[in-house]
């Protein structure tokens, strides 16, 4: 097990030295200059821009220095959009609202599907299990966007049971965000449990605790249910990548000062600093959550060879 | 028993003799692994309909742009914003043109003097809806199609070299993949398009960058499992070269997999195409995909919804269809489920 964790966490290192170093050159070789209205500067000015950002020295130089703050969490200075702002203070200030509608959309999408799932399961082949599996079909299908925009102008702008934007209302500004994150997870999650609860309540020992006479709630929740939700941590890991990736949609939609749309907007005005910290901050998220899914079902779950060629 | 039986009138019965000869015909066609799976595929209501569906669209996506008499760029300002109005249905209440203007209801097409009827409406700058959405239909089906043949190319030429050859070329081109698997997809795409020209080839580039990964160790894992099996190892005692034990004994055992895995590999290509146009990096225009049409009705959700309502409609429905048909095609080439 230490092995495993430790091959992982070098990988990990690996693979994210490299991001970082592909991330880095990339923004080199990009059109377009993360100074403001370059153009209008004379070649004098844009020298003394250049030397106080340290964009004057030669690439490897900048190279190394960016790869050095890197280690210690400095992830440089915003040059265009923060005037100078630390990076990872501008994270780390736009980090409450996507941390909140992420965790809410998980939660609320994970729980739902679940129960979903489980009743579908229970209810095999009836108008509960074909509902619930077109439930499911849909969740997967529609892309969070167009999901965001139907309830923006329903719940929002039409019946305006909720804020339409922006994030000034506290929790009800959070709901019709986190609903949307939530349609990913909740059809993955349902239908995960149906399938794993199906193959569960026809193993044998779901027959014999039904020949010892356990009733159906008991069979149901204590023998297939607590069997069944164990796999469903394989798929956190997608279900966190597919929230992440809805943040930045659903963030620029529902107007909220997160992340997301703080890396939208800095890819607009080609702010490369932020794009560079951003991206980086993503990849240490989810390469994490992975790793952490990993060693989770490993934990749990002792029939699983760690170090055969599961991924 | 007997006592009826001797009641029967004579000749109901014929005694069969026994043929030794027809012991051994097969009296069953036989039914190859493909017709087993079309068989399986035809029960399942779900991915029959959704593949007329899908057919029906892509038909639309062709003919669309040709049938409507507007082109799909052509910009008529005095016809700017109309709600869309069908002949026939009109009459049902909806489709019929009537749209809100300072929060009154109206007929725009009346108010406007417009003789014509736009079957989806128009856009902000008076182009045609129903050529645009099904010109973007088929720029979001291209991009798709073409990524994912192109994952499918290298995924199963690499996946089938690394689980093939195996040895240290496995273990360097899975260390490899190992590595890109790590960085996010999300990643990598965002960062790929901003280097590249905004265009149908940056996006196709960028979605196939590490997108077939995923085809490689699938392919690499039923290789893996396929080339110790006897059959393989008759064929090579036999004096099969690579190549054909390759291509003749491993590719139509591998098959069912590697379409499985391309029939999800188009939803999240036209996905990933839908949400960078949606976040601004993906077509320019005037060109037109299904994720900029999107992008531009949202702009407009409040006073215009059809702009939005109708390309994410069907874009939901392509999404839809593709995975009915990938759940269908993936329960029918199952081997384990036989009729």
């Amino acid at each position: 097990m230490a092995r495993y964790i430790g091959k992982r966490i070098i990988y990990m290192v690996i693979t994210l030295a490299l991001i970082a170093t592909f991330t880095f050159f990339l923004m080199k070789i990009l059109p377009g200059s993360p100074i403001a209205s370059a153009d209008k500067l004379s070649p004098e000015q844009r020298a003394v821009v250049e030397a106080r950002y340290g964009l004057d020295d030669p690439l490897p130089v900048q190279y190394f220095n960016y790869m050095f703050g890197l280690v210690q969490g400095d992830l440089g200075i915003s040059i265009n959009q923060f005037k100078g702002a630390d990076v990872t203070d501008v994270i780390l200030s736009r980090m409450g609202p996507s941390a909140q509608i992420g965790f809410q959309g998980m939660l609320l999408g994970t729980v739902l599907g679940i129960l979903l799932g489980m009743i579908a399961a229970l209810r095999q082949n009836t108008w509960i299990d074909y509902s619930s599996t077109v439930v499911a079909i849909i969740g997967i299908s529609i892309p969070s966007f167009v999901f965001a925009s139907m309830l923006q102008y329903s719940l929002g702008l039409k019946l305006g049971w909720f804020p339409v934007a922006l994030w000034k209302d506290g929790f009800m500004s959070s709901v019709l965000p986190s609903i949307a994150l939530a349609m990913f997870p909740l059809a993955t999650a349902a239908r995960f449990i149906r399938t794993e609860m199906i193959e569960v309540l026809g193993s044998d020992y779901i027959t014999l605790a039904k020949a010892k006479g356990a009733s159906g709630s008991e069979i149901a929740f204590k023998h297939a249910f607590r069997n069944a939700l164990i796999p469903l941590i394989t798929v956190l890991g997608p279900m966190a990548v597919g929230i992440l990736t809805g943040s930045l949609v659903v963030e620029q939609i529902f107007a909220i000062p997160g992340i997301g749309e703080q890396f939208v907007k800095s890819i607009m005005v080609s702010d490369f600093s932020i794009i560079m910290g951003t991206t980086i901050f993503f990849s240490v998220f989810l390469i994490l959550v992975i790793l952490i899914v990993d060693i989770m079902y490993g934990i749990i779950d002792p029939r699983i060879r760690l170090s055969g060629g599961k991924s | 028993m007997t006592q009826n039986y001797e009641k029967l009138p004579q000749g109901s019965f014929d005694r069969i003799p026994r043929d030794t000869q027809q012991a051994e015909r097969i009296s069953k066609p036989s039914v190859s692994f493909w017709q087993d799976a079309w068989r399986r595929l035809k029960k399942n209501k779900g991915a029959i309909f959704s593949l007329f569906l899908f057919g029906l669209i892509v038909i639309m996506a062709l003919l669309g742009p040709v049938i409507s008499p507007y082109s799909p760029n052509s910009q008529t300002i005095t016809h700017a914003n109309l709600p869309p109005k069908i002949p026939v249905i009109e009459n049902l209440g909806i489709f019929d043109g009537v749209g809100t203007l300072g929060g009154k209801e109206v007929d725009l097409y009346e108010m406007k003097n417009v003789e014509q009827n736009y079957w989806f409406g128009t856009d902000g700058l008076g182009r045609d809806m129903f050529s645009r959405v099904w010109k973007g239909t088929q720029v979001s089906l291209f991009i798709a199609f073409a990524a994912a043949a192109i994952d499918m190319l290298i995924g199963v030429i690499y996946g089938g070299i690394s689980g093939y050859f195996g040895g240290r070329i496995d273990d360097v081109m899975q260390r490899i993949v190992e590595i890109l698997t790590g960085i996010p997809n999300l990643v990598v795409v965002i960062l790929f398009i901003m280097i590249m020209d905004p265009g149908i080839l940056a996006i196709i580039i960028a979605l196939t960058i590490t997108g077939w990964t995923g085809m490689s160790r699938v392919v690499r894992g039923q290789v893996l499992k396929y080339k110790t099996q006897e059959f393989v190892l008759a064929a090579r005692t036999l004096g099969a070269t690579d190549g054909r034990i390759i291509w003749k004994h491993l590719m139509p055992n591998v098959l069912g997999v590697i379409i499985i895995n391309t029939m999800f590999t188009i939803p999240g290509a036209i996905f990933f195409e839908a949400f960078l146009s949606f976040i601004g990096l993906g077509l320019q225009a005037p060109d037109a995909s299904l994720g900029t049409l999107i992008n531009d009705g949202y702009k407009l959700i409040q006073y215009q919804p059809h702009i939005l309502a109708i390309p994410a409609f069907v874009l939901s429905l392509i999404m839809i269809a593709f995975n009915l048909i990938g759940d269908g095609l993936r329960d029918a080439l199952d081997p384990k489920m036989k009729d």
